[in-house]
């Protein structure tokens, strides 16, 4: 069974990159994913915390997972319409958009990872956590 | 009556009598005027207003006047169309179309999933077909994408009363215009795009001097003109006015304490958010005057009824579903709701773009079903008898998500049904080469700017020739006859979906026939069956009743068959757990909220005020695009012209897209009316001829969208961005930037 840990050290990573390369253009949808990844932040430490406790509140990591699927959702509707906008007024670096979209994709990658089950939620509970997109 | 007098609007050709009227409802904007069509050997050849219907008392709009036209028209399609290798279309038979489709609809499904196939519908169809495409799409196809064009029309009315209220289904019906004091149209300009609904606004004020009439739009549009206030806003500054005219009104202790108490929760909350926003600031974000501003908070604070209307100037703008919420704030916080003359009216844009929600055809589960909650799903499992498991969690997905995801190869199939995207939709460009990898079959009677891209074409029924219910912009159900067959080698989209369900082999869990009605009837009162209980409850319905009340608003149980004019009378909200039909979303994020969140909430049937924080357009103004783009409609035509542009009549009044632009920037920009100019943007760029109007202000240009082809006809979706609401996904088509070139 995968290690539910590493994912989200992976996740916790690749979150606080992100985090760190903003604020960008500080337009409104970038104002909107901002909120969603300091969110998903929130999220992971309290999920890496809880992970680190024996035994763990399995109930607990599962109801932040849930949010962490919805704000890696919504982040990246926003973050594909900004990245587009960006593109189209040329008002950020495209190898900057290249990175942001990449990691993106791979935090959206750990995640459909995490949905084929693990040590902490088997795929099977996974019904009502992973949107369906993730699946 | 408040309104009238009664009139008989007529439109017919023909010579002699003709031989029958038959009862229908009119096909094009949302007020659900009723209608009788006029046969003569079995052909339309008219139309006229139904005097005794309460909705329109016999007037038609002057767009419906012309509506029985394209059905006899001679581009009309007889017969469906396959592209060759050459990628010609060709005609073939209904049998060579369905099996092309069913083979192609198993491939994509094995290969891609369920989710690899889409169903992009409209909000001009009937109720039968919407439940079969939710029926089919769900528990057949299982695929979560199911949208509608309704996404650049009201998606954004569903969102902020799910938000507010806990489900879909506006609050107040038209009846309340007849008696409120005080109407507030936000953003909607009734006058071109409901010219019956706001006849009968007028027609009250001409004989009674009510209601007081505030118009909140960016452009001095027709109806800005009727009002007594217009509160001439910047683009994009909604939230801003709301909160500042919110924050006035509660500042004054206008509000109704007792109903906040017993029937709201997070009042505070919305309170304390609204504490930045004083009137002054609030006007230097929108430019209106203070004075102004104070104006309609005195009004609005005092009036002792009132109803609020919105639509694209409020849906297809920033900050969407947060503006309408701030609207439903006000309402709660004065206790203007479920009375007489009371509520919000966010309105729909189309004939039944919210009976696709309502069934299910778009968005949540069929009846107001929350796809969220396990408990729902299991009602429509044992009502369709198939396993719970096999339902799709969650909500559906919008239509820009799914050209992201046609970009990326993660859609095989992408079925259009009575709509033409190719036109309608944002950065149009980018949306045809997302759809010229996959396979595409545009349902519709005639060749579109979307029939380019299109792998099959299924040319359906029109208005006249099926039988079926819509639901208009206030929960109103009307049925509408079949006046005349179709023309030979046509199918109704009815039939069509069933048909597909059969070949398909779609079974329930017992190997049954997925879809066993036979009938729009018969998918009635399945419907029927599928909605008892829920917010919009239907099984007091029934054809023959729906006929004889010249329409009936929903709920309409079987112990209310009258049907029930407004909601929340008694102050109970559907937003208890297991009965919301959404957990809502964070108003900031559009991130839903989990069921744990939503029931730490306790809303418990109160209804739910909500911070409503100014974000504003994601693209700004500026030196190299100085200019605020508007779209938008035109009296003369109804969305891309389909059916309106083969009216003769309709076409001359308005025969091509224009810029409108204030004789100041014309000034400057050294152009004059009827000149030719290019209009550019980030994303492209078109040319049209300048129509200099007062009803711009300087710095904003406006053009309808109505048009466009491929075939060098300007549209004005060559130039909009394709970022969307946060909550309901609702694309801002209200406001780009753009500069305007002499040539």
């Amino acid at each position: 069974m995968d290690d539910l840990r590493s994912y989200v050290t992976d996740l916790d990573r690749n979150v606080d990159d992100l985090l760190s390369r903003l604020p960008i253009f500080d337009d409104a949808l970038e104002a909107r994913f901002h909120l969603v990844l300091k969110e998903k932040k929130a999220m992971i430490t309290t999920v890496l915390d809880e992970l680190a406790n024996e035994p763990s509140d399995d109930q607990k990591i599962k109801r932040c997972l849930k949010i962490i699927y919805r704000d890696d959702e919504v982040e990246k509707l926003n973050f594909q319409a900004w990245k587009r906008l960006c593109q189209q007024n040329q008002a950020v670096d495209a190898s900057v958009l290249e990175h942001m979209e990449q990691t993106f994709s791979h935090m959206k990658e750990v995640l459909e990872h995490v949905a084929e089950g693990t040590d902490h939620l088997s795929a099977r509970n996974i019904r009502y956590v992973a949107p369906a997109l993730y699946k | 009556m408040q309104w009238g007098p009664y009139r008989t609007d007529t439109h017919i050709d023909t010579t002699g009598a003709v031989d029958r009227w038959v009862h229908s409802t009119c096909n094009l904007c949302s007020i659900g005027c009723g209608t009788e069509i006029a046969v003569k050997d079995n052909q339309i050849v008219g139309i006229r207003g139904k005097t005794e219907h309460d909705i329109n008392l016999g007037r038609l709009d002057p767009k419906a006047k012309d509506q029985w036209i394209p059905n006899n028209h001679a581009t009309r399609l007889l017969s469906p169309l396959i592209r060759n290798q050459q990628g010609e279309l060709e005609e073939a038979s209904w049998d060579e179309a369905m099996d092309l489709i069913v083979q192609k609809a198993k491939e994509t499904v094995e290969e891609k999933g369920g989710d690899g196939f889409s169903i992009y519908s409209t909000g001009q169809g009937f109720l039968e077909d919407y439940y079969s495409i939710a029926k089919v799409g769900r528990a057949g196809l299982k695929t979560h994408l199911l949208d509608a064009n309704t996404r650049l029309c009201t998606a954004t009315t569903e969102w902020c009363l799910l938000q507010s209220f806990g489900a879909d289904g506006v609050p107040a019906a038209f009846e309340d215009l007849d008696v409120a004091e005080t109407v507030m149209f936000f953003g909607h300009n009734p006058a071109e795009t409901g010219t019956v609904f706001f006849d009968r606004v007028m027609e009250r004020k001409e004989k009674t001097g009510k209601p007081t009439i505030i118009v909140v739009d960016p452009r001095e549009t027709l109806t800005a003109q009727h009002a007594d206030l217009h509160l001439q806003l910047q683009p994009g500054t909604n939230v801003p006015l709301m909160n500042g005219l919110l924050r006035e009104i509660l500042h004054h202790g206008q509000v109704d304490q007792p109903f906040i108490d017993e029937h709201t929760i997070h009042y505070e909350e919305m309170k304390d958010s609204l504490e930045g926003w004083s009137l002054d600031r609030a006007s230097d974000v929108t430019r209106i005057p203070v004075a102004q501003l104070q104006e309609a908070a005195r009004q609005l604070g005092h009036t002792e009824s009132l109803v609020s209307t919105t639509l694209q100037g409020a849906f297809q703008s920033s900050d969407a579903t947060a503006a309408c919420v701030a609207i439903n704030n006000m309402h709660l916080a004065r206790g203007l709701i479920g009375k007489p003359g009371s509520g919000p009216l966010h309105m729909a844009g189309q004939p039944s773009s919210s009976g696709n929600r309502t069934v299910g055809g778009v968005g949540t589960y069929p009846g107001n079903r929350n796809p969220e909650n396990p408990d729902h799903l299991q009602d429509i499992a044992n009502l369709w008898n198939v396993e719970q498991e096999a339902l799709p969690v969650g909500p559906e997905k919008g239509i820009i998500k799914q050209i992201e995801m046609m970009e990326k190869g993660k859609i095989g199939f992408f079925w259009n049904i009575h709509t033409n995207p190719l036109v309608s939709l944002p950065d149009r460009e980018r949306a045809r080469k997302a759809m010229e990898d996959v396979f595409v079959v545009v349902q519709d009677p005639f060749l579109t700017a979307t029939t380019d891209v299109a792998d099959v074409i299924l040319p359906p029924a029109m208005w006249g020739e099926k039988e079926g219910t819509m639901e208009n912009a206030d929960r109103t159900i009307n049925v509408l006859r079949k006046a005349v067959e179709p023309p030979n080698g046509v199918w109704t989209d009815f039939e069509i979906l069933v048909d597909f369900s059969r070949r398909m082999g779609f079974t329930d869990q017992d190997g049954e026939p997925l879809i066993q009605y036979a009938t729009p009837e018969e998918a009635f009162e399945e419907w029927k069956r599928v909605s008892e209980g829920r917010p919009s409850d239907m099984t007091g319905m029934t054809y023959d009743r729906l006929e004889e009340a010249n329409g009936i608003h929903w709920p309409a149980p079987k112990t209310r068959p009258e049907g029930t004019t407004r909601l929340y009378a008694n102050g109970d909200f559907r937003t208890k757990v297991n009965d919301a039909q959404s957990f809502g979303k964070v108003m900031d994020t559009g991130r839903p909220y989990t069921q744990e969140e939503y029931q730490s909430f306790n809303p418990n049937g109160k209804a739910i005020f909500h911070a409503t924080h100014y974000f504003g357009p994601p693209e700004q103004t500026k030196e190299a695009y100085p200019l605020w783009l508007n779209t938008g409609r035109l009296v003369w035509h109804w969305h891309t012209r389909t059916k309106t542009g083969l009216s003769p009549d309709l076409e001359e009044k308005a025969p091509e897209a224009f810029v409108q632009l204030h004789e100041d920037d014309a000034r400057k920009l050294e152009v004059t009316d009827a000149e030719e100019v290019r209009v550019v943007s980030p994303r492209g760029a078109i040319t049209v001829p300048v129509n200099i109007s007062g009803e711009v202000k300087p710095g904003e240009v406006f053009i309808p969208f109505h048009y466009g082809n491929w075939d060098g006809e300007a549209s004005v979706n060559e130039l909009t961005i394709d970022a969307v609401d946060p909550l309901s996904h609702q694309p801002m088509l209200k406001h780009a930037s753009c500069r305007i070139e002499k040539i």
